[in-house]
């Protein structure tokens, strides 16, 4: 638990961890505290002093950006002051680069340190850190007086997002976020510590980073290039890189991270799911064997360890700060960055103020097609697979009440000829429905039509305790059809697969997502059978733009000269 | 832009438990507010179950008791209800609600075992709690029992008592085995002085808890209840 102080000098209030440290610091500044109160919750105290100084008002700006914390020149050279300082920077350079809640620094330094002891001295010396403005305290979650401004600190979760609850802590009510919560309790009463990264002397030297390379296709290579003049030259801070599927994203930026890591900065490399951060981290172990290189997801023991390369999922940025030059964000459009504007804020937070970002992507939405059309962000295409064969187009089928022939188990033409087709040139297929609901159904439909192939079917879902079980039948080949929701839409890659979208009309079903499903066929060069079928009884604009895109990039790769030369007749 | 479309055309609320969209009628119960394959993931203790400890039974339908129970001298608990078995699904709810802290679910879960109180028909006088130590209600900010039970008060109408007190710190019981538990809890709990106390002769207590597994933590509680002068004493658990 955390115990502050108000006090106020010279009329102005302020706010510490550790009295005696500021009594100390205003005594060489011959001024006297005056007015002590003392709480245990940082929002009560921060209100308070908030109050006192009448910034009451502007209370929802002064809360982000005003400081009741007093602030210091590091040029003071009395004995005791420095022998404090000098331990505070070692701490400092501990902490530096995270933002972190008071719980969090005592199982990072138990991590470090094996714990530490004296909780007085450590309130001590972060007060010391806050003093010399290394280190910031907010409140974790902000409690102005109406409730539509209340705000938690760390992911940005407003109103909606908070609950007021009894809290045992404070003995008071506290109001708790419950959006960040899986990453421990972000609350009124426990502080928000934001740690400046802490700074070698002078400018970073320049480093001999070993970096394995892979060779590149050409239209990777120009790709490349163009990202690395954004690097160096171009004064824009984002770059979008517009990589379709199964086109070996990765490894185009890898000569960008090279780069930037040779320069003796850090990179973050956030992708959105645990698996993934995994996967990647053992290639980017390969390409860079030298690098201190950190994987932070749920459950990695790696999270409170130093590095120069982080791979982790976005809800890990909540905890860093300021420390990168470099943040790559994987799937930018995609769950769970659609879905939580406050991851992007987390990413934005993590890196530097002046630290560049590459949003990576293969469907960027149309909000930044058009700012690419304007010149407003800067952007890479990647049009063409590594293996030079051209992207699968989707085929629109139109099936007039197609669930009503479903349950009544007629037959549905073109659905019949797609899986008789598949299984005639031995391939495996993804059947996408909408909702968990229409599973059942088409596996019903199935049993009925197609009775041969029903007994290597299974369906999944998002919730399903099998899905690995199930996922990982399919990818060995057990089963040869897998019908599934949109949760299957990227990750899944088996060679010989074949796409049906069933109800492709419905709105989870849009552009962005059709893009990626019809993405899952042809990714690899032996298997050119793969076909992308989607079966709606309306036309609906998510079609349309899936296979505009598609063809669009499709025309990109040959004019570019990217494609192999025996196809396209 | 989109805050203000959803105020004038509010989205289907969504499911009590994740945020897929549901579209129940007016007075809907609880169960019709959580989407299908939430629901798929709960499974409800129907019937055939021990009449005294609630444990689902197979397929002998003519004894009405579990084989443990059947075995063991009558307890000072007299009867036990859980709502769910304690499979994946629930593990993780209560995962979530009690050490991660979510406390959003204290109300779903209060009003599923609500449900199932009201549905058994127990006439109880006074409902409380499984109490825990005041260094560990520090620690985690919350009672997750106490929620559950201030839920459960108010949707049947009974008055919540802090009747017990918690004196000595236990490690978690989830690490030790059948007999170290019983064992463990001996002189756990008491009666709550003073303040506290109420009249508990001539009244049926019902006493609320997340979780039921072997039942030590119930049984030494109960224990306490009776001897100070209660009348019977229930539990209601959300999972067992």
């Amino acid at each position: 638990m955390l115990q502050l102080a108000v006090y106020e000098v010279k009329d102005r209030s302020f706010l510490t961890l550790s009295s005696d440290v500021d009594e100390y610091f205003w005594m060489l500044r011959g001024q006297r505290m005056r007015r002590f109160r003392t709480y245990s919750s940082v929002g009560q105290a921060w209100l308070e002093a908030e109050k006192r100084n009448d910034s009451f008002v502007a209370g929802k700006l002064s809360g982000l950006l005003g400081h009741p914390v007093p602030s210091m020149q590091s040029t003071d050279q009395i004995d005791g002051w420095t022998n404090m300082k000098q331990k505070a920077d070692s701490l400092g350079r501990i902490l530096g680069g995270r933002s972190l809640l008071w719980e969090e620094i005592c199982s990072l330094l138990q991590g470090r340190w094996g714990g530490f002891t004296d909780e007085k001295e450590l309130r001590r010396l972060l007060q010391v850190l806050l003093l010399t403005r290394q280190a910031r305290l907010l409140p974790g979650v902000y409690t102005p007086g109406p409730a539509v401004h209340r705000k938690c600190n760390r992911c940005g979760g407003g109103a909606e997002d908070l609950e007021v609850t009894p809290c045992a802590r404070c003995g008071r009510f506290c109001v708790l976020c419950d959006r960040c919560i899986l990453l421990g309790k972000s609350r009124t009463c426990s502080g928000f510590f934001l740690f400046e990264p802490q700074k070698p002397f002078g400018t970073p030297d320049k480093k001999n980073v070993p970096f394995a390379s892979v060779p590149l296709t050409s239209a990777q290579r120009d790709a490349s290039e163009a990202s690395l003049r954004w690097l160096d030259q171009s004064g824009d801070r984002d770059l979008l890189v517009w990589a379709v599927t199964g086109s070996g994203k990765t490894e185009v930026l890898l000569p960008v991270v090279h780069r930037v890591l040779e320069r003796g900065e850090k990179v973050f490399w956030s992708s959105p799911r645990t698996d993934v951060v995994r996967e990647l981290s053992g290639r980017l172990k390969r390409a860079f064997p030298a690098t201190r290189l950190v994987a932070l997801h749920k459950g990695s023991s790696q999270i409170w360890e130093e590095g120069d390369l982080f791979v982790g999922t976005a809800h890990q940025a909540f905890r860093l700060y300021h420390r990168f030059q470099l943040v790559i964000v994987d799937e930018a459009d995609a769950y769970p960055l659609s879905a939580d504007t406050g991851l992007s804020l987390a990413l934005k937070r993590a890196a530097a103020p002046e630290g560049m970002r590459v949003l990576l992507t293969a469907t960027p939405p149309p909000s930044w097609q058009r700012r690419v059309q304007k010149g407003r962000l800067e952007a890479v295409t990647l049009p063409a697979r590594y293996h030079g064969y051209p992207l699968p187009e989707p085929h629109l089928r139109r099936v007039w009440r197609m669930w009503r022939k479903v349950d009544a188990g007629r037959p549905i033409p073109p659905l019949d000829s797609f899986l008789i087709r598949m299984e005639e040139v031995d391939g495996q297929a993804l059947l996408f429905i909408p909702g968990v609901r229409d599973a059942d159904r088409l596996q019903r439909w199935m049993e009925r039509r197609h009775p041969r192939l029903f007994r290597r079917v299974a369906s999944v879902s998002g919730k399903d305790a099998e899905r690995a079980s199930q996922v990982k039948a399919f990818r060995e080949g057990r089963l040869q059809a897998l019908i599934t929701t949109t949760i299957l839409e990227r990750g899944v890659t088996v060679p010989r697969c074949h796409v049906a979208v069933l109800g492709a009309d419905h709105p989870v079903f849009d552009g962005a997502s059709l893009i990626q499903i019809a993405g899952r066929v042809g990714r690899s060069p032996e298997y050119r059978q793969g076909r992308v079928f989607f079966f709606a009884s309306e036309n609906t604009e998510g079609q349309r733009r899936a296979l505009r895109e598609i063809r669009k990039m499709n025309r990109l790769a040959v004019s570019g000269g990217y494609l192999k030369k025996e196809v396209g007749s | 832009m989109k805050k203000g479309w959803d105020q004038l055309f509010p989205p289907p609320p969504s499911c009590r438990l994740c945020s897929t969209p549901v579209s129940p009628g007016l007075g809907s119960g609880i169960w019709d507010r959580i989407c299908f394959s939430c629901r798929k993931g709960l499974p409800l203790i129907a019937p055939p179950y021990c009449r005294r400890c609630s444990r689902p039974l197979g397929e002998r339908k003519e004894e009405d008791l579990c084989s443990g129970c059947r075995r063991s001298p009558p307890d000072p608990l007299d009867m036990n209800r859980s709502v769910l078995r304690y499979t994946a699904f629930p593990k993780e709810l209560i995962r979530l609600y009690k050490y991660r802290g979510r406390e959003r679910l204290a109300p779903t879960i209060a009003e599923l075992m609500a449900e199932v109180l009201l549905r058994q028909g127990w006439r109880g006088d006074v409902i409380t709690f499984v109490p825990i130590h005041p260094d560990r209600l520090r620690e985690r900010g919350f009672n997750q029992a106490e929620r559950l039970a201030k839920g459960i008060a108010r949707l049947v109408r009974l008055p919540l008592r802090p009747v017990l007190e918690r004196i000595r710190p236990t490690s978690p019981q989830s690490l030790r085995s059948r007999r170290e538990r019983l064992v463990a809890l001996r002189g756990a709990f008491r009666l709550a002085p003073p303040p506290r106390r109420i009249r508990l002769s001539n009244r049926t207590v019902i006493i609320v808890d997340d979780v039921y597994t072997t039942g030590a933590t119930m049984v030494e509680c109960a224990r306490v209840l009776k001897e100070g002068g209660a009348k019977g004493v229930l539990s209601l658990t959300f999972a067992r």
